[in-house]
């Protein structure tokens, strides 16, 4: 391992390396950071960049670039309250009222260095236990990635602050939205009306900018006719910011242990990646909150949570790629086309026959994430800044970022008139106490409810018993049932305390 | 401009709005529940139908639900045609629109002249629309449309709708 | 005499028109369409393409990813575009089966032909711990037990569905004797062959083989032409006695009315890179088949697919 770890050191030196981490850092950082741009676009602009780059700085390029826009993302979700990922809206509505509050500091000083621990972790479980994470995921079939999804989901019901039924409203809208386009069972078209740009389905940015990004320019421009500026100026220091969110780890210090755990084992589960594990270690964490009420009201909490969790899944996300090509989401997705596109063939030989470059990207993870602290301090300085443009010039630029936001990631301008319609329906739906972040999440994962049901239910030919008897199965079925029926337990509990404070 | 609102203020208890948006969603569930029975039905499979019931059912329920837990809460705010009319003529309605309506200008236009000349055109309308100085918003809609162009097309290759004018600006 | 001044005029003017058209093609960038997202396996032959394209041509040759519509969209937009050379196409099989399914009514004859670049064949793939060794094994238990068996490998419909239901028919069974259980790509099949999901996957032997260098998973029998280089130890369906080939392809096409003189320069600057050795060695380091055929053997190619294709989807009950 030593002479490996040598001369994996020794590719480092190599200056194309290094050049290929810090540009690709800043292009990450930018690209994440405006909003309407995505960590998704981010990553599938780059892969032209990556074709002409020799396989180290190619990869290293690769996993800067989505570490940085992942993070950056969190960025315009605080300060305009346009997220970047749709693990990013699990706390979006936290962040943005906080530094509403003028805790921007505090909320970016959290993001920053939950993204950069996060992250490290993630890559030590990487380096360490990769292999054996991927053998236990390669016990999961559709009947346990099933209750996975189902899990997900309802977590968004669970973290809404708006009533649930509202909450549960949204979702179903969400779901049905992602129903759109052709069915598994038969490659039946649903709901295209003909339409062949439909047939692929509504894809999430689009939805995204338009839901988040668009929503909020038409709540912001007609506010400004009223004569309101709803957005204050914020008053922005940096000062102390890292201080202040050590001291918010030290007061949540069970959730940041539990949240990079949840991320690494979501993470590695092939198919769910980051997006699920965020929200699902916000559920977890409300359920345990000595203040689950003020989740979703600008609360420093589920920032922790998801900060954690969305950065350890991210480099866990690699595990099932790099182990057996198998992609967690979209952007590993992209990953293992640069990979092959370097002649790299992800499987289990590849750490023997590349250690080396194995251990170079473990080391360009950790990098990366160092990186983070330094130049996401940097940019948080320089995007707050944006508070600073009057709102009636910023909120045409933000449209137009939407725009051009979601036309890049297909180059199909469909998808603009998808952002346009998503943003009138949450524009309509916020304006009626209706969540949208459940809207989000109902689009992603409800399909994957369909499919793994679909598929099991193809596959046993209508026998749903493995659905609660088989171990994995049946353990993630109770967890679900168990976090959904918390909130009535401790009650009763509570209740036959006699306690006068009452949960949700 | 009033200082201390962080969000839109929360509209007052209003249970109009959920009885509205209930039957709304009501319709819709049963829209989509009657529409997914026409989807073919293969043999010994639940077919493409199944879910999309199964989902407007449970939106049929909650939406039930919550017009009757309107109904049931009885505080309505009263309802006056004039202050409809006012709300819908008001210039946050004309904001909204404008807002609107320069997305679908872009999607009509700039397949005929081009991705700079469209969004240009559209950021300078909009902020003018949103009371900018026309000089400001001439000069800022110039650059930014310059600047994206730059970036996306001949950065991040992006083919963004061709212009007419030299190198497809 | 007058009628044939203005004739003469007129086909004098019409050759130094198309003239002007084709004898400098290409003299400005050429953007090639992707139907499929970047990083996966079409965008990154489209990009190799496109790089030994543009050295072959000397203009800059860009790839565009028009993505969405599972393929519908990008198709559509190469098909649609001005037929003159400066914009191609990367057309994939799914163009013989999206009309039979009922996509969209566009189909090959939409597009000028100009080369196929590649094919990668099918395989039928079990797990390891699988109770069959060789393909008889397991042809023996599906004889005796119908309908037991599931196999994945992408969407109800696709290509490695047809791929199964087109081994089944030309093996005797019953063309449901293996079930077929839709997933969304390769990938997520074989975590499910992996997991003891399913019992067979019928994706091609290049998706397969960090699975099978794993010792994971073992490929029984191989739906090409000949055998693998790879795995000359995997036998075809051939030899085994089934004739049946199957895999997915893709080639090169410019839309309909593109001058053949035009198709003519790219199909020999293609002809030229299918032999160089960048292409060679890039297509075998992602595991990808060539398969060269020029524009005349290419229409004829997808042609018979178009009819093979159509057939099974309609034995399958899919076709509209």
């Amino acid at each position: 391992m030593g002479d490996v770890l040598l001369q994996a050191l020794t590719n480092f030196a190599n200056p194309q390396v290094l050049i290929a981490i810090v540009a690709t850092a800043f292009y990450g950082l930018i690209i994440g950071a405006i909003p309407g741009l995505t960590a998704t676009l981010a990553a599938a602009l780059l892969v032209p960049f990556a074709f002409f780059l020799p396989p180290l700085p190619a990869i290293a390029a690769y996993a800067t670039a989505s570490a940085l826009a992942i993070f950056a993302g969190d960025i315009p979700a605080a300060l305009v309250r346009v997220p970047g990922t749709p693990a990013t809206a699990a706390y979006t509505d936290d962040s943005y009222l906080l530094s509403q509050k003028g805790k921007v500091g505090l909320v970016f000083g959290v993001d920053i260095l939950s993204s950069a621990i996060g992250g490290i972790v993630g890559a030590f479980a990487l380096i360490f236990i990769a292999p054996l994470l991927a053998r236990v995921a390669q016990n999961f079939t559709t009947f346990e990635f099933f209750w996975f999804a189902v899990l997900g989901l309802s977590t968004s019901v669970m973290l809404s602050a708006a009533s649930p039924v509202k909450a549960f409203i949204s979702l179903l809208i969400g779901i049905l939205l992602g129903t759109i386009g052709l069915d598994v069972t038969l490659g039946y078209p649903r709901f295209t009306f003909g339409n062949p740009n439909l047939l692929g389905g509504i894809s999430f940015i689009p939805a995204m900018c338009g839901l988040f990004g668009v929503a909020e320019v038409l709540r912001n421009v007609v506010s400004m006719a009223r004569g309101i500026e709803y957005v204050q100026k914020v008053t922005f220091t940096t000062k102390g910011m890292f201080r202040e969110a050590i001291k918010v780890f030290r007061e949540f210090k069970i959730n940041t242990i539990r949240s990079n755990i949840i991320g690494i084992i979501i993470g590695a589960l092939p198919g769910a990646g980051a997006d699920i594990a965020a929200w699902v270690a916000n559920g977890v964490a409300k359920r345990f909150s000595k203040h689950p009420e003020k989740y979703g009201t600008g609360y420093i909490e589920p920032i922790v949570d998801a900060g954690f969790a969305n950065n350890s899944a991210l480099a866990a996300t690699w595990i099932p790629a790099l182990v057996f090509g198998i992609p967690g989401d979209s952007i590993t997705a992209i990953l293992i086309g640069v990979l092959m596109m370097k002649g790299l063939r992800p499987g289990p030989l590849i750490f023997q026959q590349q250690a080396p470059l194995m251990y170079s990207i473990y080391i360009t993870f950790i990098l990366a994430n160092l990186l983070m602290i330094p130049v996401g301090w940097m940019a948080v300085k320089i995007s707050s800044q944006l508070l600073r443009i009057p709102k009636k010039i910023l909120m045409p630029l933000i449209l137009l970022m939407c725009m051009l936001g979601s036309f890049a990631i297909n180059n199909n301008p469909f998808d603009i008139g998808i952002m346009l319609g998503m943003g009138l329906l949450g524009f309509i739906l916020e304006a009626n106490g209706f969540p949208v972040a459940p809207v989000v999440l109902g689009l992603v994962v409800g399909p994957m409810v369909e499919w793994n049901f679909m598929q099991s239910f193809i596959k046993t030919q209508g026998n749903l018993l493995p659905f609660v008897t088989r171990p994995i199965s049946l353990g993630m079925a109770l967890f679900t049932l168990l976090l959904w029926c918390y909130p009535l337990l401790s009650r009763l509990l509570r209740r036959s305390q006699k306690s006068g404070a009452r949960g949700r | 401009m009033v200082k201390g609102a962080v969000m839109p203020p929360p509209l007052p208890p209003d249970a109009m709005g959920d009885i509205i948006f209930g039957v709304i969603f009501v319709g819709l569930a049963l829209g989509i529940y009657f529409h997914s029975q026409t989807f073919p039905k293969p043999l010994g499979q639940p077919g493409p139908g199944l879910f999309p019931q199964i989902v407007s059912l449970l939106l049929l329920g909650a939406s039930t639900f919550l017009v009757v837990s309107g109904v049931a809460k009885r505080s309505f705010r009263k309802f006056s045609w004039r202050k409809l009319l006012r709300e819908v003529f008001s210039p946050g309605a004309r904001n909204f629109l404008g807002t609107v309506s320069m997305v679908l200008i872009y999607l009509f236009i700039s397949p005929h002249i081009g991705f700079f000349l469209s969004a240009m055109l559209i950021l300078f309308l909009l902020m003018l629309q949103l009371k900018v100085h026309p000089v400001v918003a001439f000069s800022v809609a110039v650059m930014v449309a310059a600047i994206s162009r730059l970036l996306f097309q001949n950065f991040l290759k992006i083919p963004l709708p061709p212009g007419p004018f030299p190198g497809g600006w | 005499m007058h009628r044939t001044k203005i004739l003469l005029i007129v086909s004098l003017g019409l050759m130094l028109f198309g003239w002007s058209v084709w004898a400098s093609y290409p003299e400005r960038p050429i953007t090639l369409i992707c139907p499929w997202a970047a990083g996966g396996g079409t965008d990154r032959i489209s990009r190799m393409i496109a790089h030994l394209l543009s050295q072959e041509l000397g203009v800059p040759v860009g790839v565009v990813n028009r993505t969405g519509g599972s393929g519908v969209v990008g198709h559509m937009a190469g098909a649609r575009a001005k037929p003159d050379g400066y914009t191609i196409t990367m057309v994939t099989l799914e163009i013989a089966t999206m009309h039979w399914l009922g996509l969209t009514d566009l189909t090959y004859a939409d597009f000028e032909p100009v080369a196929q670049l590649n094919a990668d064949y099918a395989a039928i793939s079990v797990s390891v711990g699988a109770p069959w060794k060789t393909y008889h094994a397991l042809h023996e238990y599906i004889r005796q037990h119908p309908g037991k068996l599931v196999a994945s490998g992408t969407g109800v419909g696709g290509i490695w569905d047809i791929a199964r239901a087109g081994w089944l028919q030309a093996a005797g069974f019953d063309i449901n004797a293996v079930r077929w259980v839709p997933s969304k790509g390769a990938a997520p099949a074989l975590q499910e062959l992996v997991a003891g999901g399913v019992d067979l996957v019928t994706c091609s032997l290049a998706e397969t083989i960090p699975l099978i260098e794993a010792g994971q998973v073992r490929p029984l029998a191989f739906m090409g032409e000949e055998r693998h280089p790879d795995y000359p130890c995997v036998p075809t369906l051939k030899e085994l006695g089934i004739d049946w080939t199957s895999g997915t392809w893709r080639g090169i096409a410019a839309p309909k009315g593109t001058p053949p003189e035009v198709i003519k320069v790219l199909e020999e600057a293609l002809a030229k890179i299918a032999q160089s050795e960048e292409f060679q060695n890039f297509m075998k380091q992602n595991g990808f088949g060539i398969q060269f055929r020029p524009a005349d053997e290419f229409k004829s190619f997808m042609e018979r697919q178009d009819r093979v294709l159509g057939e099974l989807l309609k034995a399958l009950g899919l076709a509209k």
